[in-house]
């Protein structure tokens, strides 16, 4: 019976992706449901279903300012990012004399674990003696005094979270360049030629063939990176220890005793910035789509 | 005006001089084509005319000026690519309307332009769709559209025909030779297919290895071919071979070859008995042999031979006969379909005294054929 063919031609379908399957269940339902539990209880009270630690969490001083800062780490890393790359991208592409070798240079930062390049920065910005307060102090011969005392780069809100995100741009730059360079590289190079010989420019060509023709791996650089950007830990943890995100207050709060079910709020929180700002950029793609192509 | 001149032009790839020392003279509104194998160097020598290759040695003349360090927007030369060059994300009218968006032409002005070169390439009602929603006939046209909106000096083709179809083929020369009596461009045209070449083109440079084999008309480059290269390229099926010496027997002249003794005419050949003694290449044409034991007027220049049919190809309209003269020698001729031949028969050929190609063994060049026009000058 054709019925029973179809279900067993099913059955050996699944197989393959049974291991994806299990590990998915594993990593990904098991703790999203175990995080959804526990932030529906209050554990302190032993109740549940509550709202109680949404609400509590959502007064608290800490999470609303995780919450900005994590926001504006958003916004402006992500362009960043995305500019950074381009900039790279392009360079790289136009560049035929030094390619291998900027390309190496290029992908260094990759190379280099993350904790590395943050401790790295951590010593460079330490207060009262690191190397960048050295340097403004007019200790190397090579640069004029320009500030009067040390700074204590870390303590400071702005410069802390400042030096956080660029060390993870610094970081992150060689994926998005090479997102954007793959979708250079898929542009018939003929087309450049065509241009030229129609009159246009480098800057022509860039507005009208370049960048058109790089949206798709430019939508990705700012969808996987808005994501990276919200979930961001290692930097801020390791250099901006008193001005959390939200991954690093998940972090703080979990390490309190008791704040197990807050930190699971934060979580979830987090969780669902990621999946709003993906389908917001999903959506904004598609609809750029759909305008461009009338 | 825009008559083009080469002057000892060359050009290196690292260490592989692929143009090298090339001379041409092309004619204000004249359409010639540049005809040669893959990789002889015809895309390379229509992008240094356009601009987007360095001319390394020699000079590039458009119109009077001294074209080599004038970069290609200024150059008012334009180019069809082999690949069309289609800007993908910009629908048909986009495409066409580039470069005069780029040179800031008014909206009404460039609404003109595109009525009248769409109107010129049957383009209606694709304006608004994408290259990938068109036909490659469609893409072929909508390139030419796109290069002759411009009003250019010249146009340069890189084997626009060479993705389409037999049939679109045929249509689209016809249209290209309209087009061009209708412009009145000077139309430079890049192909390796030597039908197009004959079809089209009032000049045939024929181009190998980098270099000038002949320029002339297509009727003279087929009828007096200058180098062997030439003789060999032009024409199918493909020119017979045989190696021979330049001799005078019984008061006639004609060349002592392996496959006896081929007479030569006396009007065409008249300065032939000066060249006694010359070692020489003969070449002769399939269709410069005829089979036919009866024919009524054979010419006193007729060379009989006798051949075993070793071959038979058809070719639809008439057949290619291969035929043994001996153990190593072969000869390439054309019957009409209804005679009837069989393989290893014995057939009785005739070759014609007047159309023989003689060429120098060690220049490769043609004895006989002075150049009409040269090149260059
Ligand atoms: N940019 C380039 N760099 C190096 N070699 C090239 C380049 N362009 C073409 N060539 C070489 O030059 C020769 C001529 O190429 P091309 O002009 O494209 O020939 P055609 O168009 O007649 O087929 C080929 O051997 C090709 O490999
Ligand atoms: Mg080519």
């Amino acid at each position: 019976m054709t019925w029973k063919k179809t279900k067993i031609f099913k059955i050996q379908e699944i197989w393959p992706i049974l291991p994806a399957a299990l590990y998915l269940l594993g990593f990904l339902i098991i703790v999203l449901l175990y995080l959804l539990g526990l932030s529906f209880s209050n554990t302190a009270r032993g109740v549940f279903p509550t709202l109680e630690t949404y609400a509590e969490v959502f007064g608290m001083p800490e999470f609303r300012e995780a919450l900005l800062n994590t926001l504006v780490f958003v916004i402006i890393g992500t362009p960043l990012e995305l500019f950074v790359g381009l900039f790279l991208a392009l360079l790289l592409y136009k560049s035929f004399v030094l390619r291998n070798f900027i390309r190496s240079l290029v992908l260094i930062p990759l190379a280099i674990p993350a904790l590395v390049t943050a401790i790295i920065l951590f010593i460079l910005f330490d207060f009262p003696g690191g190397h960048v307060n050295h340097l403004l102090l007019g200790k190397y011969d090579a640069v004029p005094q320009i500030i009067q005392a040390p700074v204590n780069w870390r303590g400071a809100k702005i410069f802390s979270l400042g030096i956080s995100l660029l060390g993870k741009v610094w970081r992150d730059m060689p994926i998005s360049m090479l997102i954007i360079l793959s979708g250079l590289n898929s542009i018939d190079p003929e087309l450049f030629d065509a241009a030229r010989t129609m009159g246009a420019g480098l800057r022509q060509q860039l507005r009208r063939i370049i960048l058109p023709l790089i949206i798709p791996s430019m939508s990705a650089v700012v969808l996987l990176r808005s994501i990276e950007m919200w979930k961001e830990f290692i930097f801020p943890f390791v250099l901006a220890g008193q001005h959390n995100l939200l991954g690093t207050l998940i972090e703080s709060f979990y390490n309190n005793w008791g704040y197990a079910d807050k930190a699971a709020v934060v979580a979830l929180v987090l969780v669902g910035c990621i999946v709003c700002t993906s389908l917001l950029l999903i959506l904004a793609a598609e609809l750029n789509k759909r305008i461009v192509q009338g | 005006m825009a008559e083009v001149v080469l002057k000892n032009i060359g050009k290196k790839f690292d260490d592989h001089q692929v143009i090298n020392n090339l001379n041409l003279l092309i004619g204000d509104g004249e359409f010639v084509t540049l005809l040669g194998p893959s990789g002889c160097g015809k895309t390379t020598l229509l992008r240094m005319i356009a601009g987007l290759e360095t001319v390394d040695n020699g000079d590039l003349i458009v119109g009077g000026k001294r074209y080599n360090d004038i970069p290609p927007r200024e150059r008012r030369i334009a180019m069809v690519f082999q690949s069309y060059a289609l800007f993908p994300h910009m629908t048909v009218r986009a495409n066409i309307l580039f470069g005069l968006k780029i040179q800031k032409v008014s909206p009404t002005r460039m609404q003109e332009k595109l009525e009248w070169v769409i109107a010129m390439l049957g383009l209606q009602d694709l304006e608004d769709r994408l290259p990938k929603e068109i036909s490659g006939g469609q893409r072929q046209r909508v390139a030419l559209a796109r290069a002759l909106v411009l009003d250019p000096d010249v146009l340069l083709l890189d084997e626009p025909l060479s993705n389409l179809d037999a049939a679109l083929r045929e249509m689209a020369m016809e249209e290209l030779k309209r087009i061009h009596r209708q412009v009145g461009k000077t139309i430079i045209y890049v192909t390796h297919n030597q039908v197009e070449a004959m079809t089209m083109s009032e000049r045939i440079a024929l181009l190998s290895g980098g270099e000038l084999e002949q320029y002339d008309e297509p009727r003279y480059v087929y009828d007096r071919p200058e180098t062997m290269f030439s003789a060999q390229f032009i024409g199918s099926p493909a020119i017979n071979f045989i190696d021979g010496v330049i001799a005078q027997k019984e008061n006639q002249i004609g060349i002592d070859s392996r496959i006896g003794f081929l007479l030569l005419d006396k009007e065409r050949f008249g300065r032939a008995g000066e060249f006694t003694g010359r070692k020489v290449k003969v070449g002769i044409r399939p269709q410069n042999i005829s089979y036919l034991e009866h024919r009524a007027a054979r010419r006193y220049s007729d060379t009989s031979l006798t051949i075993t049919v070793e071959l038979i190809e058809s070719l639809g309209d008439r057949s290619l006969i291969v035929g043994k003269v001996s153990d190593e020698i072969t000869v390439r001729f054309l019957i009409t379909r209804e005679a009837d031949i069989a393989l290893d028969q014995e057939v009785r050929i005739f070759i014609d005294g007047r159309r023989l190609h003689l060429f120098d063994p060690r220049t490769q060049k043609n004895i006989f054929a002075a150049r009409r026009k040269t090149s260059g000058e």
